[in-house]
């Protein structure tokens, strides 16, 4: 018995040993034999197999390919039609029904996603099927089914560029819906491997520089835009259809010009975004010089000048137009001051945009915020340091007339704010607009001239300065001033002339 | 040579002397012939039955009459021999009298003589028969000698003019036994040989042939007849050849080419020299292979390639098994629309025979041509599958490509064209077949002229792809 016991152990520990030592079991992947066809080594099928897969792929593959990219446009397209009826209210019964025909197409799709259609499916229960939101919701699951179809596509026939470019126009449709920028990274990877492979084909360049321009990568956005430009142009003279002729004349091949200016447009934006003003200004001149559309020329010169509004500091411009977007449109004026004061003057390079910036502020105190002295006195500096004709007193830069012209209006006004509190200030505004050349300088001399009655010599030299500038006046000033030369006339006992401008002021 | 002939298939009765002495001559016939009886029996067997029934009535009972020698050995009495001269002798010698009355009358004219032959052979077999009895009396009589050799010539030339071979056989067989001379051996084995040859019977032919050489060859005081050496040369070759006799057959061959007439015969003879060595002088085999094509060319090509595929089983050598397999995979290829079986089959040789890598050629030259249709098959194979497997096709035109053939350009071109999708390897393809483009015709030239440039552009390499698109457009016009 008990060897027997012993003998069964020993059985038993064998059977132990074994296992122990058995080697683990190797699953082998299986390699990928290509197929031989009858009649070729080995060798030759496989170095056929290996350099085939860099250039095509096989019919059964390419008609996979199509068939998913078929299903992925036709899902594209549902998905299209529901995001349309989500951003709007059903208006008829046909609307209604016509939703409904596409909800239960697009929930036969979503069975393939059964997480996103057991959510669908609940939130119909919950809202209807002709609710917005599930319209939205149900177009956003179909845009996914649909890039999942594209990527297949492409996995299927990688060789085929519209494949690739169907699917980036769709990503980027998907990003600006879902205000996703991933889709645009994913669009910009999927057309750089387009354009690593085919680098002569200017559409596919632009295609690319589209993207990275949406995504605000201004270098690569120009640099693609630049290959798209120059594949256009040297790649010309391969579509004409007969182009003998200008194998020696290069230069004079016939090229699609709306398409070169339209690339320079974007170029320069670009280097607009970059705040590269002067290949920015290279680029619209040249597309300037390029377009016959005298619209569009109008429109680059535009570009040009804002531009050069700071002789080229864009930023600045940029600014600017921020601030005056706040000012005009939302008229949101000390939102707008703050920008001209805080933002933009630190930063501006020419004293002729300074000084417009602090004219701008100057009227936004002045008339906007009641800010009346502080107003004046900014324009002031501006007036006080403007370059002037010695002899006229004008500015040299006629930019700055409006700039005299205000600031002229400003005294002026204040004078005749100040003339019934206090006559001495209110002398002195009409003093200091009188002694700038501005469109109104009649009115203050004028006004000078009404203060200045009791002394008829001082009256009458400022009259007959009035007179000088005499175009500034109303009807209603003209008859005072014939009234005040009249009276100063009178005083000093001159009736002659006294009487020639009662004459005036009567016939009037 | 002996006198013995091996046509003994008929039942004549010899003296046992005689008859140990032409068991003597038979073995020598037979170590010099290089053959053997039993192979001429086969052939005879092997003849139509009709013709071995007329050839089996051969008589050969005047035989040892006509070549009795030794009086002594006969018992001849004076009365035997005035009873042949009376019996026999003159109204044999009446009969061939009016004979030589009638070809006095007619002289040359042959349509007369042609009326006139019906009325010659009886007279003449009439006279025969008389001089034989006479003969079986007295065979020493000379005026029966004399008259029955002279009676043979006459009805040997009128059955020649009127086709009894048979008949003439017989006649010619017994004049056999009656001349000697050097030149009248040489006509009688000739002749002989030549209606054996005539009903196949190519021991018996051989033998004839071999015969009339010897009986050439012994002439010492005169030039030899290398005319009618070449013809017994050529026609125991011939002989020989039938027997499938390789060896022997070649050595007739060759000696008659080098006495051969005129360029034709000398050609005739090479092509069969080489007929014989097409599978090392398996005549067999080269026979079939003759069939083979000959199927071939009536285009019954499911014959032809059953006939091949037993070829196939009989060939010993590796040249001939590759001739075979070429012709067959040709014909499977462009004839039966077996592309698959016939580029297998072709596979099969030629990837034993290694290719130059850097040239494309196969290390020994002998190949070239098996290598250049199986190069030209995967064209075609590509050709063919470029719209269903691409991939397959691409293979085949690859294969194509890595071997020196006509149509290697073509290749590189197809290849070039199905990699478009990527301009790199279009472009190396591309590169390469330019060195091929003498091979490519006026389109195809074009074309890849057109290829080049498209992939220079896809490549953004301007420079490249207008300097190919100028040359394009200079094809072009």
């Amino acid at each position: 018995m008990t060897k027997r016991l012993m003998g069964m152990l020993a059985l038993l520990c064998l059977a132990g040993l074994r296992c122990a030592v058995q080697q683990p079991v190797v699953v082998e992947t299986p390699k990928v034999i290509p197929k031989i066809p009858v009649g070729v080594d080995a060798r030759t099928a496989q170095i056929a197999d290996s350099i085939f897969s860099q250039v095509a792929v096989d019919y059964a593959m390419s008609n996979q390919a199509f068939d998913k990219f078929d299903e992925a446009q036709q899902i594209e397209d549902l998905a299209d039609s529901l995001w349309r009826y989500g951003q709007r209210q059903l208006l008829t019964d046909q609307d209604s029904l016509a939703v409904l025909r596409q909800m239960s197409q697009a929930e036969r799709y979503l069975e393939r996603r059964p997480e996103a259609y057991q959510q669908i499916r609940k939130l119909i229960k919950k809202v209807g099927r002709l609710d917005p939101g599930v319209r939205i919701e149900v177009s956003k699951q179909l845009m996914m089914l649909a890039a999942e179809d594209f990527e297949g596509a492409i996995r299927s026939d990688r060789f085929y560029i519209p494949y690739r470019q169907q699917y980036c126009k769709f990503l980027q449709k998907v990003a600006e819906r879902l205000s996703d920028r991933s889709y645009l990274d994913r669009a910009a990877e999927q057309m750089e491997r387009v354009v690593f492979a085919i680098k002569g084909q200017h559409v596919l360049f632009a295609n690319l520089a589209e993207i990275y321009f949406k995504l605000g990568d201004w270098n690569n956005a120009y640099n693609n835009y630049e290959a798209a430009k120059n594949a256009l142009i040297r790649s010309a003279i391969f579509s004409i259809p007969n182009p003998q002729p200008y194998f020696s004349r290069l230069a004079e091949v016939p090229v699609d010009t709306n398409r070169v200016v339209a690339y320079l447009n974007w170029q320069a934006i670009c280097k607009t975004k970059l705040y590269d003003a002067q290949p920015a200004l290279a680029l619209y001149r040249q597309a300037q010089r390029m377009t016959p559309d005298a619209e569009l020329k109008q429109r680059f010169q535009e570009r040009i000048d804002w531009i050069l509004w700071d002789d080229g500091n864009i930023r600045a411009s940029e600014i600017r137009e921020k601030a005056d977007s706040l000012r005009i449109m939302a008229k949101d004026y000390p939102a707008a001051k703050k920008i001209y004061l805080e933002s933009l003057l630190p930063i501006l390079w020419t004293k002729r945009t300074k000084d417009e910036i602090n004219w701008r502020i100057a009227l936004i105190d002045f008339v906007q915020l009641g800010n009346k002295a502080e107003g004046v006195q900014r324009l002031y500096y501006v007036v006080k340091y403007s370059a002037v004709d010695s002899l006229t007193g004008a500015p040299l830069d006629s930019n700055y007339v409006r700039y005299f012209n205000d600031y002229g209006k400003m005294c002026f006004n204040l004078g005749n704010e100040y003339y019934q509190k206090d006559k001495l200030i209110a002398y002195i505004y009409f003093q200091q607009a009188a002694m700038v050349n501005y469109n109104e300088r009649g009115k203050a001399f004028l006004r000078l001239a009404q203060i200045s009655e009791f002394d008829p010599r001082e009256t009458i030299e400022l009259c007959q300065k009035t007179i000088r500038y005499a175009d500034a006046l109303d009807e209603s000033e003209k008859l005072i001033l014939y009234k005040v030369m009249h009276n100063a006339y009178r005083k000093l006992g001159d009736f002659k002339n006294a009487r020639f401008w009662f004459d005036k002021f009567s016939g009037f | 040579m002996g006198n013995g002939d091996p046509c003994t298939i008929g039942s004549a009765k010899r003296p046992k002397g005689e008859e140990k002495m032409i068991r003597k001559i038979f073995l020598i016939i037979w170590l010099s012939l290089w053959g053997g009886v039993m192979g001429a029996m086969a052939q005879a067997i092997g003849s139509p039955p009709q013709e071995q029934a007329a050839l089996a009535k051969i008589d050969t009972t005047m035989w040892k009459y006509l070549e009795a020698s030794d009086r002594a050995q006969w018992n001849i009495s004076r009365a035997d021999s005035e009873n042949a001269i009376r019996n026999h002798f003159l109204p044999g010698y009446n009969d061939f009298k009016t004979v030589t009355g009638i070809y006095e009358r007619i002289g040359k004219k042959e349509t007369t003589l042609a009326q006139e032959a019906a009325t010659l052979i009886r007279l003449l077999e009439q006279a025969k028969d008389h001089f034989e009895s006479g003969l079986k009396i007295d065979p020493f009589n000379n005026y029966l000698r004399v008259a029955v050799t002279s009676t043979y010539s006459y009805l040997e030339k009128l059955y020649a003019s009127q086709n009894e071979p048979i008949k003439r056989l017989q006649i010619l067989l017994n004049l056999l036994r009656l001349r000697k001379e050097p030149k009248e051996v040489v006509y009688l084995n000739n002749n002989i040989g030549l209606i054996y040859r005539q009903f196949e019977m190519w021991e018996l032919a051989k033998a004839c042939f071999q015969r009339a050489i010897d009986a050439i060859l012994s002439v010492e005081d005169a030039p030899v007849d290398t005319l009618r050496l070449f013809e017994n040369l050529y026609l125991r070759g011939d002989a020989q050849f039938h027997l499938y006799e390789a060896e022997p057959a070649l050595t007739s061959f060759t000696y008659a080419r080098m006495i051969a007439p005129n360029q034709t015969y000398y050609q005739q003879l090479t092509a069969r020299i080489d007929f014989i060595n097409w599978d090392d002088g398996n005549i067999r085999a080269a026979e079939k292979f003759n069939e083979a094509k000959g199927l071939y060319n009536n285009k019954k090509y499911d014959e032809a390639e059953l006939a091949y595929l037993e070829l196939l089983g009989m060939v010993t050598t590796e040249r001939a098994t590759n001739e075979a397999n070429l012709a067959l995979a040709r014909m499977q290829f462009y004839q039966m629309n077996k592309k698959e079986d016939a580029i297998e089959r072709l596979w099969n040789i030629v990837s034993k025979y290694p290719l130059d890598l850097d040239t494309g050629k196969p290390i020994d030259k002998v190949h070239e041509e098996l290598w250049k249709e199986y190069s030209q098959m995967c064209v075609f194979m590509g050709v063919k599958y470029f719209n269903s497997d691409k991939k397959s096709s691409f293979t085949y035109f690859l294969k194509a490509s890595q071997i020196e053939g006509p149509l290697r350009g073509q290749a590189l071109l197809n290849l070039a064209r199905a990699s478009i999708q990527n301009p790199q390897i279009c472009l190396s393809f591309c590169l390469r077949a330019l060195n091929y483009q003498d091979r490519l015709d006026p389109e195809e030239k074009k074309y890849l002229y057109q290829t080049i440039y498209q992939a220079y552009l896809q490549q953004g390499d301007f420079d490249q792809a207008l300097i190919w698109f100028k040359k394009f457009h200079e094809l072009a016009s």
